[in-house]
């Protein structure tokens, strides 16, 4: 018996071939890989979250929004540049219905406006009490596993960093699902009175690139070349702030200023601890989204009269180039920089900021809670766009096998470099010799010394370094004298507006001499790590 | 054997015998089954509310219970808008006419924010229903006996909480069913408790809420600075109990803490909490409000923020108070379930409203014995409330919090000044010291002394400052003049004032002077000697001449002692200070009249003999919720002898008044302050022109004999 098989019809044959020479042109179009990966992620979205049935409720907020379709039609007419205007908008929380004034926002990073999920603004004349800023963006997260953003701005929080408000919402918009969206407040002069923490407006400045001309992106500024080119985003009167500001850009700008000099003035216009853990977050981030251009905020603080910075759009794991050990992200972190206490005062922030996060584990707690919030919604969210390839325009659906495989990479690339940055921290190991006398200690490790030795009273201990006396410090029974380290600049010349650049720390070789002897019982200490060096 | 692939209509019959069965099987299962059963857990998925559903349907069993009428709230339509209650979504408030329980007027209403469907009524200014000024109108369901249950707790264990009633709302001729009435909690509530200098706030313990990381009192912005300071606990990076202090009654909140735990022992913190600060102790006590109904409700919190409550949480006292509480709860539990019994015999009619009242009975049962027998006898509950911590975000910036020495962080300091005056003059720097001795030291140029530096200066020391020009200390500062060789500080040139000699510290330290004269400060309304979050304030003997009423000495926190000195032309001020003025002379001016007084601003302050004369304007001015008591003062020839105002409580003993323009003024201007009180012992009143001028909420009241305790100074005041 002869069994026939079933009858191909032709249109299958047409539809394979048609299929077999669009992937043939679209591979020699865009090339292989490209072509693969935007098909990739085509052909995962449509099949893998198809599979999703929708169990269980969202366990992030839910933003409701209304705007009328006939604006959001003339928002969307010709994006980037038709998104800026505002129109009227409503959102509901609890019931109770807010007005807003709804634009997009983001012309700058195509994943804001192209695809389905667009980054907007909402503005509140009268904001709501759980929402309670005047501006809040709602951007599409700029990451497959949507937590970049959020947990970069997190670690700056728990590091003591002012940052802006920032949480992963669904939004439904016009009645209908539009995803997973990361709500960021927009800080503005209410900064601190959202807070509780100043009754009034504070001065707030937004160094960043300027508004669109047309259909041209803003100027792109070097920021601290001229204070003109910071934006005053606040009702706070600006005259205080303004001079303090214009000192501050000048200051920054002078490169002929002896080191002791700028230190102590730099100190009388910021509020340097702040500053400091600040630099650390960025190192701890490890994010070089933050340049001599834009994602910057200085406010002034009210209590003190000193800026402080906040940590803006600090994407975890945007890498600093070349593994730095002081990244130069602009100019006043070039002074900065140069200063040693600050320098080990800023290493000690990011040793604290390591032990909390790594060695205790928060970081990995807060991931997994904030992954376990986020899973219901985001396998829900038929609407993830993001860029799919390297290249800019290439922002297309992509599926939740994309956001597992993100999330996963990205928790083993954050474990990797701070197991890197807490050997290079905790990494100190000197050599020390006797020489006539004195004590040589040598080390090509990056740490600063520190000698402590218990004090003997009415016997004062005097220290030469390298020949030159140094004043030591006494802190109840124990003297101790830290000893810093040199750097170096990597860029050709000195200068406070080159990009990309970085200090690196020189080897040490250091000649003590103690008199009228070695006190009993010196130790020798990592100073960042307060541990003792063998 | 081939099954039939032939499909086979459904008949009529079929359907009907099928849904008849389902039905009359659910019937004859309310009809016999005990309730106390069907209210338990069902397996397979089956939720309470389907069994719910289904008891309102299908309970054909007869109850003769008959609930007591619930009092009708009638709500107009808006006298704006004109539209209903129900129909209204906006954030705003609307006028709209409210009548019952006697009550009728104009109220303002709108809708709640953190609870869906729920509404917030305030009533106009001066006008009370059942005593309550504003109060929140929230849907109730058969569920809601449960927080009827918690007000039981809650009131059984002494803790504030707001009055739960049942009421009905008519809004526009629409009836929308059953509300819990539930009173606002603010200052009117807390004052109608007895807390007179009570204000009312609310705090979250969301670390994953980046606003609202500190309270804030609304329209009250010393208030909220008072509980600023208690909330950010000193900007430490890692606060402890002791960071706390006396801050937050313990007991209270060991009771509140162990409602939250009954009432959600899965999630007891999350949510927003409201709290009284007294301000006239400085110490938050919570309040018990039943939980809002969010709906934007986020999951269960795995840490707390660091706020003065959670730290707590790691207090050993605490978790003994905790304890205690609970064992005191547990030995009532009959009683208290004999009460909740009684609740249900009201309430839950009236909440069935005639459906499967024995049901709902059933459920109400579960949930009491869960909430009394199973929750409350959990003897790990306190460990179970811990969570770890996470500092508030930016804590580096608004609370301040370093590892190193302040020094390599502070403003620059005068170092090249300092050096001169080192080199130039007797000025001498030894340790961590800058001392002064006998001598002339001319200060051309503001003078900021680094951080952690004391200052000492000897006998004999004379310091010039020149026009505008101030001192600032940032560490201890000891004047050591004495009455025959004091220590100077006087302007450069007599006509040009400097501007003052601060202290400023972050609330540890000392300041002590002796022997000081000090003349011609005060540029620009600054304080000629400012001490700010200086642990302890000493001064003794100090001689300070001023102009024009400016602040003379302006003392802000710490204890304080100041004694045996005079003070001309000018004011002696203290911010949330406590301590005692004794035998001061204060007055107007060297020869006429001038201005010049005491400001006691929030402080806790014993003024002890001394006398303040011929004052152009407020011998003693109290404001801003400050107790204080003046024993044998003399007010002689001021303005005013005394204005006390905004919840102020001031106590007079063996005073003498004599020739003063008005002797008391009372107000009582902010609403969350309370009523401002003058307590009167045995003083003497000579030739003054008006005995007192008393506003409506404030009195001045004939105290009993003061405690011989207060008299001999055992106790700073009653």
């Amino acid at each position: 018996m002869s069994r026939k098989g079933p009858s191909r019809s032709p249109v299958i044959w047409v539809f394979l071939a048609l299929l077999g020479v669009s992937g043939v042109v679209f591979a020699a179009l865009l090339g292989p890989t490209r072509a693969l990966s935007i098909a990739a992620a085509s052909v995962l979205s449509t099949s893998v979250d198809g599979l999703y049935e929708g169990i269980g409720g969202h366990q992030l907020r839910v933003l409701d929004i209304s705007v009328d379709p006939a604006h959001l039609d003339t928002l969307n007419s010709d994006l980037p540049w038709s998104g800026g205007h505002n129109v009227p908008a409503e959102v509901r929380i609890n019931g109770v219905v807010y007005k807003a004034k709804f634009r997009y926002r983001g012309a700058l990073t195509p994943s804001h406006f192209l695809g389905d999920k667009r980054s907007f603004r909402l503005s509140f004349k009268d904001p709501p009490p759980d929402l309670p800023f005047d501006k809040v963006n709602v951007i599409n997260p700029k990451s497959f596993n949507m937590l970049n953003n959020h947990m970069g701005l997190w670690i700056g929080g728990v590091m003591g960093v002012p940052v802006p408000h920032d949480e992963l919402v669904q939004v439904r918009l016009n009645g209908r699902d539009h995803g997973v969206m990361e709500l960021y407040e927009q800080p503005t002069g209410k900064l601190e009175q959202v807070r509780g923490m100043w009754p009034e407006e504070v001065p707030v400045y937004k160094g960043d690139f300027g508004p669109l001309q047309g259909r041209a992106l803003g100027a792109r500024n070097l920021l601290w070349s001229e204070a003109a080119h910071w934006q005053y985003v606040s009702k706070a009167d600006s005259a205080m702030a303004h001079a303090r500001l214009t000192s501050l850009v000048g200051l920054v700008s002078d490169r002929r200023m002896p080191l002791d000099e700028r230190r102590d003035s730099l100190a009388s216009l910021i509020h340097m601890d702040a500053y400091l853990r600040y630099l650390a977050a960025l190192w701890v981030v490890n994010t070089a989204h933050i340049d001599q251009y834009h994602n910057q905020f200085l406010v002034l603080d009210p209590r003190n009269g000193l800026f402080y910075p906040i940590l803006w759009d600090a994407l975890l794991m945007y890498e600093q180039p070349g593994k730095p050990r002081y990244y130069v992200h602009d100019a006043l972190a070039y002074w900065v920089l140069q200063v040693p206490e600050w320098r080990l005062l800023r290493d000690r922030h990011a040793w604290q900021a390591l032990q909390w996060l790594h060695g205790e584990g928060l970081f990995q707690t807060r991931w997994n809670e904030v992954e376990r919030r986020v899973m219901p919604s985001l396998l829900a969210d038929r609407n993830k766009f993001a860029n799919v390839t390297l290249q800019a325009e290439d922002v297309h659906r992509y599926s939740m096998v994309h956001a597992a495989a993100s999330s996963a990479s990205m928790q083993e690339q954050v474990r990797t470099y701070w197991d890197g940055l807490t050997t290079r921290l905790s990494g100190c190991r000197v050599r020390s010799e006797r020489k006539e006398g004195a004590l040589v200690l040598s080390t090509t490790d990056e740490c600063p010394l520190e000698l402590r030795w218990k004090t003997v009273e009415g016997q004062e201990v005097l220290v030469l370094v390298d020949g030159k006396p140094m004043a030591t410090e006494r802190v109840g029974a124990i003297t101790r004298l830290v000893i810093h380290r040199e750097v170096a600049y990597s860029g050709a010349t000195a200068e406070p507006f080159m990009e990309k650049q970085q200090f690196t720390v020189k080897p040490l070789e250091v000649r003590l001499e103690f008199v009228p002897s070695l006190p009993e019982g010196l130790d020798v200490i990592n100073a960042i790590t307060d541990e003792k060096v063998h | 054997m081939r099954r039939s692939i032939e499909r086979r209509s459904v008949g009529v019959v079929a359907w009907l015998v099928g849904s008849v069965a389902v039905v009359a099987v659910l019937v004859a299962s309310f009809a016999l089954v005990s309730p106390d059963r069907l209210a338990g857990v069902w397996p397979m998925g089956i939720r309470s509310t389907e069994v719910d559903g289904y008891a309102k349907w299908l309970d054909v069993s007869f109850s003769d219970s008959v609930g007591r009428p619930v009092p009708v709230y009638y709500i107009s339509a808006s006298g704006r808008s004109k539209r209903c209650s129900w129909e209204d979504h906006g954030r705003g408030w609307d006028r709209r006419w409210l009548e019952g329980e006697g009550y009728g007027d104009s109220v303002k209403v709108r809708r709640m924010r953190s609870e869906d469907g729920g509404l917030l009524v305030e009533l106009k200014e001066g006008t009370l229903l059942r005593e309550q000024r504003a109060f929140v109108l929230r849907p109730a369901g058969p569920g809601s006996i449960r927080q009827k249950y918690l007000e039981m707790l809650a009131t059984e264990m002494g803790l504030l909480t707001p009055e739960l009633t049942l009421v009905r709302v008519v809004s526009c001729g629409r009836d929308l069913g059953l509300y819990l009435k539930e009173e606002v909690v603010d200052a009117h509530f807390l004052q109608r408790r007895g807390m007179q200098d009570g204000s009312a706030f609310t705090s979250l313990f969301d670390p994953r809420t980046g606003y609202d990381l500190v309270p804030v009192i609304k329209g009250d912005s010393a208030a909220s600075a008072g509980l600023r300071a208690i909330w950010t606990m000193g900007g430490k990076a890692l606060p402890t109990p002791e960071d706390v202090g006396r801050s937050v009654d313990e007991r209270a909140l060991a009771a509140w803490l162990l409602l939250r735990w009954i009432s959600s022992p899965e999630d007891p913190l999350n949510g927003e909490h409201v709290m009284g600060f007294r301000w006239g102790q400085r110490q938050v006590v919570p309040v018990y409000r039943s939980s809002r109904g969010d709906a934007m409700t986020t999951g269960p919190l795995t840490t707390y923020r660091s706020t003065p409550i959670t730290v707590l949480l790691q207090d050993p006292d605490l978790r003994t108070l905790f304890r205690a509480v609970q064992d005191e709860l547990l030995a009532k539990r009959g009683q208290l379930r004999e009460r909740a019994e009684a609740i249900d015999r009201v309430w839950i009619p009236q909440l069935a409203e005639g459906d499967a009242l024995e049901h709902t009975l059933a459920r109400a049962g579960r949930m009491r014995d869960e909430l009394l027998m199973v929750r409350l006898s959990q003897r790990d509950a306190f460990e179970q409330l811990a969570r770890p911590l996470e500092r508030m975000p930016g804590w580096s910036a608004y609370g301040g919090g370093t590892l190193m020495a302040q020094a390599t962080l502070a403003p620059a300091a005068s170092e090249d000044h300092l050096k001169t005056l080192l080199r130039m003059t007797k000025l001498q720097s030894v340790g961590d010291s800058i001392i002064f001795p006998r001598g002339k030291y001319t200060i051309a140029e503001d003078l900021l002394l680094p951080a952690g530096t004391h200052v000492v200066m000897l006998p004999g020391a004379r310091l010039e400052i020149a026009p505008g020009r101030r001192v600032v200390c940032r560490g201890d500062l000891h004047i050591r003049g004495t009455r025959i060789n004091p220590v100077f500080i006087r302007p450069m040139r007599d006509t040009e004032p400097f501007a003052g000699l601060e202290v400023i510290r972050d609330g540890g330290g000392e300041v002590r002077i002796t022997g000081l004269h000090m003349s011609g400060g005060g540029a620009g309304g600054a304080a000629m000697l400012r001490v700010q979050g200086v642990e302890r304030t000493v001064v003794e003997g100090a001689i300070l001449d001023g102009k024009g009423g400016y602040p003379l000495l302006w003392v802000a926190g710490g204890d304080v002692f100041v004694t045996g000195g005079t003070a001309t032309g000018g004011y002696l001020s203290f911010i949330q200070a406590g301590g005692t003025l004794k035998n001061l002379e204060l007055r107007g001016a060297a020869r006429g009249t001038g201005d010049a007084g005491v400001i006691l601003d929030g402080s806790r302050m014993r003024i002890e003999g001394g006398s303040i004369t011929r004052s152009t304007g407020t011998a003693v001015d109290v404001r801003n919720g400050a107790q204080v008591l003046l024993l044998g003062l003399r007010c002689e020839a001021n303005t005013t002898a005394l204005l006390a105002v905004d919840g102020s409580l001031v106590h007079a003993d063996a005073c003498r008044f004599v020739d003063n323009a008005t002797v008391f003024e009372l107000r009582s201007e902010k609403a969350t302050r309370g009523a401002t009180r003058v307590l009167l012992y045995t003083n003497e009143y000579l030739d003054n022109t008006r005995d007192r001028v008393v506003d409506a909420r404030s009195s001045v009241l004939d105290g009993q004999r003061l405690d011989d305790k207060v008299r001999r100074g055992d106790q700073l005041i009653p």
